[in-house]
C-alpha cells in the first residue's frame, strides 16, 4: 500500500495526463460514433459537391431549396412538408418550397395584413383556429403544389 | 432546441439581418443567447435560399466584434472600481497568483483570446480578464476578431453545408463541446500549480 502511494505521488502527473487523453480519445470517438449514427439514421445528410460549368453546386440528398448565395447554386429537390413547423413564418416557407408569394393566402383566405411575415402559429392563434389543424392544410396544400 | 425553435429563431426568420445582428450582439455581452445554434440555422436558411450566406457571415462577424468591444471597454474602463469595493474580489484581483495571471495576459493574449471565441462562457471570462488585466487593446483587437472570423466561419459553414440537417450537426456539435470544455477546465484545475510556479518563474526570468 506504502509502495503505490509513493508511486501515485511521484507519477500523478503522468497518470492524470493519460487519464485525460484516454478521456479526449473517447469523446472524439464518441462523437463520430454519433455523427455516423445520424447519417444511419437519416437525420442527417451527406452533401455532394458537383462542379458544373466552373460552378461549384452543393446538394443536399434530402433536398433543399434553389438559390443562388455569393456565386454558389444548391439544386433543389424536394424538401419533405412534414419540416413545415409551426414556429415558421409564411414567407419562410414560400421561399423554401418556391411556393408564389401569394398561393397559401389565396388558397387559405388569410386576410392578415402582416402576411406572409406572420407565423403560422401566431396566424393561427389570431384567427381561432386550431394550430394543428392549420399546419396540416399548409403542408398538405405544399404536397399539392409540389405534385403539380 | 424546441425553445430556441419556437422563441428565437421566428425572430430571425421576420426580422432577417436585423434580428441576427441584434442577437449575436447581446450574446457578446454574455446574454445568454445561443449564438453558435442561431448562426448554425441562418446558415442553414441561407442554403435554403432564405437568406445569403455572405451577409450572414458579414452580419455575425460585426455583431460579434462590436459586442466583445463593449463588452472589453465596459469592463476595462469600470471592472476595477466595482471590484475594489468588496472584499472578497478585491483580494482575488490582488492577490499573487491573479496578478501573475495578468501579466501573463499582457504579453500573450492571443491564443486564449482567439479560441475563447468558440464557446460562450470563454469569451466573457476572457474578455472580461483581458481588460482587467489591461491586454493593449490594439493585441486584444487583433485576436479578437481573428476569433470571431474564425468561430463564425465554422458555424456558419457547419450550417449551410448540412442545410436541413443543421438541428442534427447542432446537438452534435454542442454535445462534443460541452465535452471537450470540461476536459480542458478540469486540466486547467488538476495542473493549476503547476502552472502558477511556471509563471513565477517566468516573472523571475523577466525581472
Amino acid at each position: 500500500m506504502k509502495k503505490v502511494t509513493a508511486f501515485l505521488k511521484v507519477h500523478w502527473v503522468t497518470i492524470v495526463l493519460i487519464f485525460l487523453l484516454v478521456s479526449l480519445t473517447v469523446a472524439i470517438k464518441y462523437f463520430i460514433y454519433s455523427f455516423e449514427q445520424s447519417f444511419i439514421e437519416g437525420e442527417l445528410h451527406r452533401p455532394e459537391i458537383h462542379r458544373t460549368n466552373k460552378r461549384v453546386l452543393l446538394t443536399d440528398l434530402a433536398g433543399s431549396s434553389q438559390a443562388t448565395s455569393g456565386g454558389i447554386t444548391l439544386t433543389n429537390t424536394h424538401l419533405p412538408v412534414s419540416t413545415i413547423q409551426a414556429w415558421m413564418t409564411f414567407d419562410y416557407v414560400n421561399v423554401v418550397y418556391k411556393l408564389p408569394t401569394n398561393y397559401i393566402k389565396d388558397i387559405l383566405g388569410i386576410n392578415d395584413p402582416k402576411y406572409p411575415n406572420v407565423r403560422i402559429d401566431t396566424y393561427a392563434k389570431e384567427s381561432n383556429i386550431n394550430q394543428k389543424l392549420l399546419l396540416d392544410t399548409v403542408q398538405h396544400y405544399v404536397s399539392t403544389y409540389q405534385n403539380q | 432546441m424546441d425553445f430556441i425553435a419556437q422563441t428565437i429563431l421566428p425572430y430571425i426568420l421576420i426580422y432577417k439581418y436585423w434580428a441576427l445582428f441584434v442577437l449575436t450582439f447581446l450574446s457578446s455581452l454574455a446574454i445568454p443567447i445561443p449564438a453558435g445554434t442561431l448562426l448554425i440555422a441562418s446558415s442553414a436558411f441561407a442554403s435554403q435560399g432564405y437568406f445569403n450566406f455572405f451577409i450572414i457571415l458579414l452580419v455575425a462577424i460585426v455583431a460579434s466584434i462590436i459586442g466583445d468591444n463593449i463588452c472589453y471597454w465596459v469592463i476595462r474602463i469600470y471592472g476595477r472600481r466595482v471590484f475594489d469595493r468588496f472584499a472578497f474580489t478585491r483580494k482575488i484581483m490582488n492577490s499573487e497568483n491573479s496578478l501573475l495571471i495578468q501579466k501573463k495576459m499582457q504579453q500573450q493574449p492571443g491564443f486564449v483570446v482567439f479560441i475563447s471565441r468558440f464557446e460562450a462562457i470563454a469569451t466573457l471570462s476572457v474578455n472580461a480578464l483581458c481588460a482587467i488585466s489591461e491586454v493593449p487593446y490594439r493585441k486584444y483587437l487583433l485576436f479578437e476578431i481573428l476569433g470571431s472570423v474564425g468561430y463564425v466561419a465554422f458555424y456558419g459553414t457547419l450550417g449551410y453545408v448540412f442545410g436541413d440537417s443543421w438541428e442534427a450537426v447542432n446537438k452534435l456539435i454542442g454535445n462534443f463541446s460541452i465535452i471537450v470544455f470540461i476536459i480542458l477546465i478540469g486540466s486547467g484545475l488538476l495542473f493549476w500549480k503547476r502552472m502558477i510556479k511556471k509563471l513565477k518563474k517566468e516573472e523571475g526570468f523577466f525581472n
